[in-house]
């Protein structure tokens, strides 16, 4: 039950210190929030952007999604061949 | 408009509920849900981020940050399968043997 709480507090402290930090800097934002009514969901604009500005992150993560999922079935494939 | 801090100090909290799962589970298929929980903490800061900078390219990444944790989750619990088949227990204290 001891070290129970010794994550508690280790969770906490580390809250308390990632807020206090979160709320003592001063964010630079844009002070109207961009409202697009035409697109509301903007998933035109994140369409448009995947295939002209992040094509090449987009095709490798297409491979690595399939290398997770060739991995994955050998991983778990396991008993067959014994 | 809602300030930015509150979207940050939600994310922290949902950071901290992960590490603390993290930290005190034992079942393998629990810790792989914090995992998630804190995955999904960063994603919150990248789209709060994005839309509050009028910059789409955080909420873009965003799409390829949940691709790779489904991926992670994926071979997490593959090991963890293969893990049960040999051990039947996915007790992550008792897990640690490198070879067995």
């Amino acid at each position: 039950m001891l070290n129970k709480s010794i994550n508690a507090v280790v969770a906490l402290l580390f809250f308390a210190v990632v807020a206090l930090a979160v709320v003592s800097t001063t964010w630079v934002t844009v002070d109207e929030l961009p409202q697009n009514v035409a697109d509301q969901s903007n998933i035109e604009a994140i369409g448009v952007l995947i295939f002209t500005q992040f094509v090449i992150p987009f095709e490798v993560l297409s491979i690595v999604l399939l290398s997770a999922l060739i991995g994955a079935i050998y991983i778990a494939k396991g008993e067959v061949e014994q | 408009m809602i300030p930015l801090t509150y979207y940050l100090i939600l994310s922290t909290i949902v950071f901290t509920i992960g590490l603390y799962g993290i930290m005190t589970q034992r079942n393998g298929v629990r810790l792989l849900m914090s995992v998630e929980l804190m995955l999904n903490a960063a994603n919150i800061n990248l789209v709060a981020f994005s839309s509050y900078n009028d910059d789409m390219s955080g909420q873009v990444f965003v799409l390829f940050s949940i691709a790779l944790a489904a991926a992670e989750a994926v071979i997490g619990f593959a090991i963890l399968l293969s893990i049960y088949r040999m051990r039947d227990m996915i007790d992550v204290d008792n897990i640690n043997l490198l070879r067995w």
